[in-house]
């Protein structure tokens, strides 16, 4: 059976406005029930099958109106979708250095539990502190990798929180890019380098950090082809 | 039927989806029908207000949805949560007070 024009149209535009896929299919089988059940009232009401369609399109209304309301509301319910320009363009900034710590934590946890697991060979005594601190180039050698991993895993963690919270606002592909170059930015030009007594975190310019700046910019090319794909899969419906 | 509604309506369509849902669980095509007839046909709110109203409400968990087959056809239901209920008594006192008021400077009692 051929689908209506207005599913047809209402499920277009909720996939152009980046409705989650994981919704899009709740709504537009609503909106199909809700099609079926104004067609079968015209049926009830003695109409024939092609006018019943036509009352139940005509009662329905404007289905690309039903669909950027809808996602209106979605936008609207949460802090996320009320305040993108906060949550996108200012707050990746503030996020990266709290990232880094965190994945900092994560990485000492897991040396922690290896140490625990696994016997003292696998754990960071103050002896190897010591020796490391006392001599600058070995120590440069055991930070520099952790140095990369720690930036890498940040900027991947901030870049698919804020992608995942845009997901979750309903945010259209506009607000992912946003959030994607805004990571990539602050990434460029962010840096986080552990020396024997101190960490250093800050912002430099020229960038420091050119190869992480990559992660953000994949993700938001992968997020474009994503949706570009979803939008392939409901064609445009013509209006007649 | 009086097909567009005054615009002083403004979140009405919550306090009536939330009332009907506290007495059963319903569909979005039913709802619709039942506020029409359970104001007599002075109100009627669109599927382009209602749905948007229900995705709101299910968002701020007031009300849940399940999928239900009834009578042969699978449709979304929508019950009232715990949460629901409450905010439905807020409304209910709300729209007693502001109705009552209303009464009052309209009968002209408060001269």
């Amino acid at each position: 059976m051929r689908e209506p024009v207005a599913i047809g149209q209402f499920r277009r535009r909720l996939a152009e406005m980046g409705c989650p896929s994981n919704k899009l299919g709740n709504m537009v089988r609503e909106f199909a029930d809700h099609y079926e059940d104004l067609k079968q009232a015209g049926l009830k009401d003695g109409l024939s099958e092609r006018d019943s369609e036509a009352h139940a399109a005509t009662q329905l209304g404007d289905s690309i109106f039903h669909a950027e309301q809808t996602m209106g509301v979605l936008r609207r319910s949460t802090w996320w979708g009320r305040h993108p320009v906060i949550g996108f363009c200012m707050l990746p900034f503030f996020a990266l250095v709290p990232a880094w710590a965190f994945c900092g934590c994560v990485l000492a946890g897991i040396c922690w539990t290896l140490g625990l697991i696994f016997g003292p060979r696998y754990t960071f005594d103050r002896d190897v502190a010591h020796a490391l601190g006392s001599d600058p180039s070995a120590f440069q050698s055991f930070a520099a990798p952790i140095d990369c991993a720690l930036m890498f895993s940040a900027t991947l963690l901030v870049t698919f929180v804020f992608l995942w919270l845009a997901r979750r606002a309903s945010l259209g592909l506009k607000w992912k890019l946003i959030a994607c170059a805004v990571c990539a930015f602050n990434t460029a030009i962010m840096y986080a380098t552990i020396k024997p007594s101190a960490i250093f975190v800050g912002y430099g310019w020229p960038p420091p950090n050119w190869i992480f700046t990559a992660i953000p910019l994949l993700a938001a090319i992968s997020v474009f082809f994503r949706q570009r794909t979803m939008e392939n899969c409901f064609p445009a419906v013509p209006e007649n | 039927m009086r097909r567009t509604n005054p615009n002083f309506l403004n979140g009405v369509p919550e306090l009536l989806v939330l009332k009907l849902l506290s007495r059963r669980e319903m569909y979005g095509y039913e709802i619709v029908k039942a506020i029409q007839s359970n104001t007599g046909e002075t109100l009627s709110f669109g599927e382009g207000c209602i749905y948007p109203c229900l995705h709101f409400l299910e968002e701020e968990k007031l009300v849940s949805s399940r999928r239900k087959e009834v009578g042969g056809r699978s449709r979304n239901y929508y019950q009232l949560t715990r949460r629901g209920a409450q905010r439905l008594e807020e409304l209910n006192t709300d729209w007693d007070r502001v109705t009552s008021g209303i009464s009052l400077l309209m009968q002209g009692k408060h001269a």
